[in-house]
């Protein structure tokens, strides 16, 4: 069920409905509730791969008690080792098979051999890199004694399958969602107002910005040898805003729902195109993403604690991993090489964490060095884009090599105008709104006629200028 | 909650309202079209059911086809009664129901239709189907061309205004910001034809984009031969010869780009039917009917020139099938 269909525009009214009426003294059917509707929603793509994460929820629930109540390091470490073999079992099988097939049967080729290994007709599970990470971070906090495990299994079914979450993220730690499933939640005006608000504007996001943006780009990389230099320019500039609209518009989306039920999901993405720098942008983008990373991965290989030798190898190591988890194919991972290289620089020069604060604050405009930045660390993520978009390596390169050619200070073949207004009308309201969770999260400063006429415009728009329907990007992950 | 509830309320009555004014801007001209009996697809179909059993051949499709087929060269040139029921954004799941709503009161013995890459894309102006179908006179086809033909996106459009208007809603924004004054060019009806005497100015050629193609277009296979299959077996059990077209693009766009995967598609597929077809009127018999840009109005649809060319192109082919 995608959040802007017809189907989830009855389905959430009806769940939101039940859910307060049997009110927040009955936790356990709260719970029950959301693990089923969320069921439904899920299955609404395949149902057999309900199967899927209900095995998985099992098998971590069970494994989760196991830890608990053994103290042997040898024993515990056999489970958690078994967690993340089903875990990534799965995710490997599902998603990477027929990659690893196919890269083994070139390598052969390429060496004058012959290997036949048939590949399988595997359909992708929607969201499965993101439930498997979150189940996974749980088993991996109860090994490290972070968090006591549940003995609750509905509230354990809920959280690995909770529905505004489910398919693409926010990957919620189990430290901070599990237990939220265990406490009472209450229905508060000004919470569900500003989960709605962030909805309406991730949904805005979505339908008209990524969707409209997503015409474009698709129709430039798609015939990207028939177009000029800055025509792949602003190929490239639409999908930098499709891949953005439609991700951080489907977390705006998920956490506002969960506000609406009570929850708190964490934030995702942090207004990542005013960055003066990529380690700036590495923490504004796909935030839960990064973190899980950094926690479950970067820390355990030492860190930035060791020697030059050691940054470089686990700084690769990360982006390398962080790429390949977007799909299997070699075009993220050279997206995650190119932006290990951006990053190093930085890392090595210890500028990595200059950054931290909020661009330009207090001021309405930013400082002729701070706009340079942004542009700069906005063009290398742009030309990053296109690794991560291309059909192939091969034409990644050509693309870029296309786009830096003399014909990009021709006039593009394209100029689509009222996407090019849309787009800035978007950045402006995101420049303005930046101190805030999300763009619009303060708008209660203007009056109430106004900001209505605000919500009412946002959602003419969307009726207005949606694009045409596409599938939010990153369920294919 | 309760204040919760209520201000959804008052969005929802505010939403609603918004959705009678866009009513009321954009069904009420088309209201008065059809008191004052000028609405194109109001005269369409009272053509259509008014004359019983009158028509030989029909054409259906997009607005390139009620710009490109005329009747009346068509007519004398194969000495037969031909009626143009090609309507704006007309695709693939229409054809197929305005098709049957045909039958019921034709017995052709033609039928033309008119396909392209927007025949059966992503994008589907429900306000222009719905306002073909709203002249269906059975309920029937027109509950299933909305429900079965266009599923939940289709009824969503159907009951939204804002949605179903989006295109005229844009194209009026759009003018706000933009000037034209150019000179109103002659345009008139005739059997549903519809005969415009504008020239694509040089600027527009200038501005031309490549042909569509599958690459960058999201053409629905799976829907096209659905539908395409219906109406095929529609005109076997009737006995109608189908012809399928793909009416002519100004040959400057032609150039722009190399990608031909919407015609070997088509080649290929109406191939499968023996008893079907299909010619690309881009290069059909392109020594004597050679299209230059000043055939064109716009960046695709035929004018009174170009249609003259496009329907002697009809007839030579129909006049070739009556050979073989």
């Amino acid at each position: 069920m995608l959040f802007n269909s017809l189907e989830f525009f009855i389905f959430l009214p009806i769940v939101f409905s039940l859910y307060w009426l049997i009110g927040n003294k009955r936790i356990k059917q709260q719970n029950l509730l959301i693990a089923f509707s969320s069921y439904v929603f899920y299955g609404w793509w395949d149902w057999r791969f309900l199967f899927l994460i209900l095995f998985s929820s099992l098998v971590d629930y069970t494994i989760g008690q196991k830890l608990n109540a053994e103290d042997k390091p040898s024993k515990r470490k056999v489970l958690l080792w078994t967690s993340i073999c089903v875990n990534l079992g799965f995710l490997g099988f599902f998603k990477y098979y027929n990659f690893f097939v196919d890269s083994l049967v070139d390598s052969f080729t390429f060496f004058g051999g012959q290997l036949s290994i048939n590949t399988l007709n595997i359909i992708l599970p929607v969201g499965i890199s993101f439930y498997t990470f979150q189940t996974l971070s749980y088993t991996i906090d109860v090994y490290n004694r972070k968090l006591e495990p549940t003995k609750d299994f509905l509230a354990f079914m809920a959280f690995v399958s909770f529905f505004p979450q489910l398919v693409a993220g926010p990957i919620e730690r189990a430290t901070n969602l599990l237990p939220q499933f265990h406490e009472k939640r209450e229905f508060v005006y000004k919470n569900a107002v500003d989960g709605l608000r962030q909805a309406l504007w991730g949904l805005f996001k979505k339908v008209v910005i990524a969707d409209n943006c997503a015409t474009y780009a698709n129709m430039i990389f798609n015939n990207q040898y028939e177009y000029s230099g800055s025509t792949l320019l602003l190929g490239a500039f639409f999908f930098a805003f499709q891949i953005y609209g439609d991700f951080s518009g489907y977390s705006d989306i998920a956490i506002g729902i969960s506000r609406l039920f009570g929850f708190n999901l964490k934030r995702n993405f942090a207004f990542p195109y005013f960055s003066r720098d990529i380690a700036e942008f590495w923490r504004r983008w796909h935030i839960s993403l990064s973190t899980w990373f950094r926690d479950y991965l970067y820390i355990p290989l030492g860190g930035s604690r060791g020697g030059t030798k050691m940054k470089i190898r686990n700084t690769f190591i990360i982006f390398i991993v962080s790429g390949f988890w977007h799909g299997a194919n070699w075009t993220f991972v050279v997206w995650g090489v190119l932006n290990a290289i951006y990053f190093l620089p930085l890392l090595l020069l210890k500028k990595n964490r200059v950054n931290t604060n909020l661009v330009a604050e207090g001021r309405y405009l930013p400082t002729m060095k701070e706009f340079f930045q942004m542009l700069f660390t906005f063009f290398i993520t742009l030309v990053a884009w296109v690794f991560f978009r291309a059909d192939n390596v091969t034409n990644a390169f050509v693309y870029v090599r296309d786009m830096l050619s003399g014909s990009l200070f021709t006039k593009p073949e394209i100029v689509p105008i009222t996407v090019l207004g849309l787009v800035a009308i978007f950045i402006t309201v995101e420049w303005l709104g930046r101190s805030g969770e999300y763009a619009i999260q303060k708008i209660d400063f203007i009056n109430k006629p106004l900001r209505w006429g605000f919500y009412m415009l946002l959602i003419i728009l969307m009726f207005v200028y949606t694009g045409e329907q596409q599938e939010f990007i990153y369920f294919q992950f | 909650m309760k204040k919760f509830l209520k201000h959804i309320s008052y969005g929802l009555l505010i939403f609603v309202i918004i959705n009678l004014l866009i009513v009321l801007k954009y069904e009420l001209p088309a209201h008065e079209a059809i008191k004052n009996k000028t609405h194109k697809n109001y005269l369409k179909w009272n053509s259509i059911h008014n004359n019983l059993n009158t028509y030989d051949l029909i054409i259906l499709g997009s607005s390139r086809a009620y710009t490109s087929l005329n009747p009346k060269v068509i007519d004398s040139g194969l000495n037969l009664i031909s009626f143009n029921m090609g309507t704006s954004s007309q695709d693939i799941t229409e054809s197929y129901y305005t098709l049957k709503e045909i039958l019921d009161y034709q017995k052709p013995k033609y039928l033309v239709l008119e396909t392209y890459l927007g025949s059966c894309d992503d994008f589907i102006n429900y306000y222009q189907v719905y306002s073909n179908a709203s002249f269906f006179k059975s309920s029937e086809h027109k509950f299933e061309l909305v429900v079965k033909g266009y599923g939940s996106k289709g009824t969503v459009n159907y009951l939204i205004p804002l949605m179903k208007f989006n295109n005229y809603i844009k194209q009026d924004i759009k003018s706000i910001f933009s000037k034209s004054n150019s000179k109103a060019p002659k345009k008139n009806w005739y059997k549903g034809f519809h005969y415009d005497t504008t020239v694509v100015t040089k600027n527009d050629i200038k501005n031309f984009e490549p042909i569509p193609n599958f690459e960058n277009k999201n053409f629905n296979k799976d829907r096209f031969k659905f539908y395409f299959d219906k109406i095929h077996k529609l005109t076997k059990a009737n006995k109608i010869k189908l012809i399928v077209l793909r009416t002519p693009y100004p040959p400057s766009r032609l150039m722009l780009g190399s990608n031909n995967d919407e015609n070997d598609f088509y080649k290929k597929y109406f191939r499968e039917y023996k008893d079907v077809g299909y010619y690309d009127l881009n290069s059909y018999k392109s020594n004597t009917f050679n299209f230059t840009d000043n055939d064109f109005s716009d960046f695709h649809h035929a004018n009174g020139k170009g249609a003259l060319k496009i329907s002697q192109q009809l007839v030579s082919i129909i006049k070739s099938e009556q050979l073989n």
